[in-house]
């Protein structure tokens, strides 16, 4: 399954938002880190980074040689900004996901993962994104929210689409990615799940 | 679904595995899981009654720092040559069965128990006397949809909904649930982990 939700006008990207507010996206954050150093990269793009937690966890539990942190929104790459002082090997970039993607950064060989965390769901042509990303990294480590039956993301003025599982396999397949790995979180009493994905 | 399987009893003190499940690339997905359903509850002190390698509270504590783990394993081998001699926390280490080394704990912040349920004859009484001694539990298993589980130390297959109610009839509120499942796993659906709060 996978909806095209109804929306009306443009969504305002300019905000500072912490994953640290929420439990369960914590939990989704830590996941996700550890799923990055699963791989062993030395070199990870996050086009659509927020603010840039969970390259910097991943980084922090096993060290990453460079990080490309992009995001929208000016206040997200401000305070990220301000975070990465000092730190060696760390990129921070404002710009769209798409021109993070396309030949921005200098990486000749392409990066080794490409981080695609709660952001497809939000994108108009979600398709159009991982066929770009395809292009730029040996590994993709997605996420989005998972809807099983009684589930329902429509309250949700920000996301475009609302996947199930099987719904958000195909399009990762389609878009040339190879699905090898699904971490699929729920809590109980929420009205949606995590899915979280490693594809080559 | 829970269903009873025909093996046998095992041998874990003769028979104990001198291999650090950390060590397989293809493991690893679950014991990060089971590390951040640990990590969700940001306790203190651990105790992890069967705890193999002791990898789980390892990694939980690379997100949220540990002070003192209780380790057990029944197998004098497993404690000696695979747990590490210099954890970067407090320690206490039990050549014990789990059963008696749940007893004898004072009340600790959590209590871990993956891939140690599936292995005993009786795991609702564990999973009660557990509920006594932590207000948290991290959990997991195989998900074993058709009952029909390949490990022969295995005394018990599970699906979730068979899980979650073993878990919730022991005393266990869920507050956290997944699947985790990889390509070429033998365990085609996967393990489900679990991290609850006493009721």
């Amino acid at each position: 399954m996978r909806i095209k939700l109804e929306r009306e006008g443009e969504v305002d990207h300019q905000y500072e938002r912490h994953n640290s507010e929420w439990m369960d996206h914590v939990a989704r954050e830590n996941v996700t880190a550890g799923l990055i150093t699963w791989l062993k990269p030395r070199s990870v793009i996050d086009p659509a980074c927020g603010d840039g937690g969970i390259v910097l966890l991943a980084n922090h539990i096993r060290p990453i040689g460079r990080m490309v942190l992009n995001d929208i929104s000016v206040p997200s790459t401000d305070y990220l900004r301000r975070q990465v002082v000092g730190m060696e090997g760390v990129e921070v970039e404002c710009a769209s996901i798409e021109e993070a993607l396309r030949a921005r950064f200098e990486m000749p060989l392409g990066f080794d993962v490409v981080v695609l965390t709660e952001i497809l769901e939000h994108m108009e042509d979600p398709d159009a994104i991982l066929k770009l990303a395809r292009d730029r990294a040996a590994y993709l480590v997605a996420s989005s929210p998972e809807m099983r039956v009684g589930q329902s993301d429509a309250h949700n003025i920000e996301h475009y689409w609302q996947f199930d599982g099987e719904g958000y396999r195909q399009m990762l397949v389609e878009s040339g990615w190879t699905p090898f790995h699904k971490t699929h979180m729920g809590f109980p009493g929420f009205d949606y799940d995590f899915q979280v994905w490693v594809c080559k | 679904m829970r269903r009873k399987l025909p093996y046998p009893e095992w041998d874990y003190v003769a028979a104990w595995r001198p291999m650090r499940w950390d060590d397989a690339w293809i493991e690893r997905p679950r014991l990060w899981q089971s590390a951040v359903a640990l990590a969700l509850a940001t306790p203190s002190t651990v105790c992890d009654p069967a705890c193999g390698d002791a990898t789980v509270i390892m990694k939980a504590h690379s997100l949220s720092p540990i002070t003192k783990a209780i380790l057990g394993d029944i197998s004098p081998d497993t404690m000696d040559k695979l747990v590490p001699a210099d954890l970067p926390f407090e320690t206490e280490r039990h050549v014990a069965d789990v059963f008696e080394t749940i007893s004898g704990l004072e009340r600790v912040d959590a209590i871990v128990l993956t891939e140690i349920l599936e292995h005993l004859e009786d795991p609702d009484a564990l999973l009660k006397l557990a509920t006594q001694k932590a207000g948290w539990l991290v959990a997991s298993s195989p998900i074993v949809p058709d009952g029909n589980d390949h490990t022969t130390q295995h005394m018990w297959a599970f699906d979730m909904d068979g899980y979650h109610d073993m878990l919730v009839a022991a005393g266990w509120s869920p507050v956290v649930w997944s699947s985790v499942g990889c390509v070429g796993h033998p365990y085609a659906s996967g393990f489900q982990v679990w991290g609850c709060a006493s009721a």
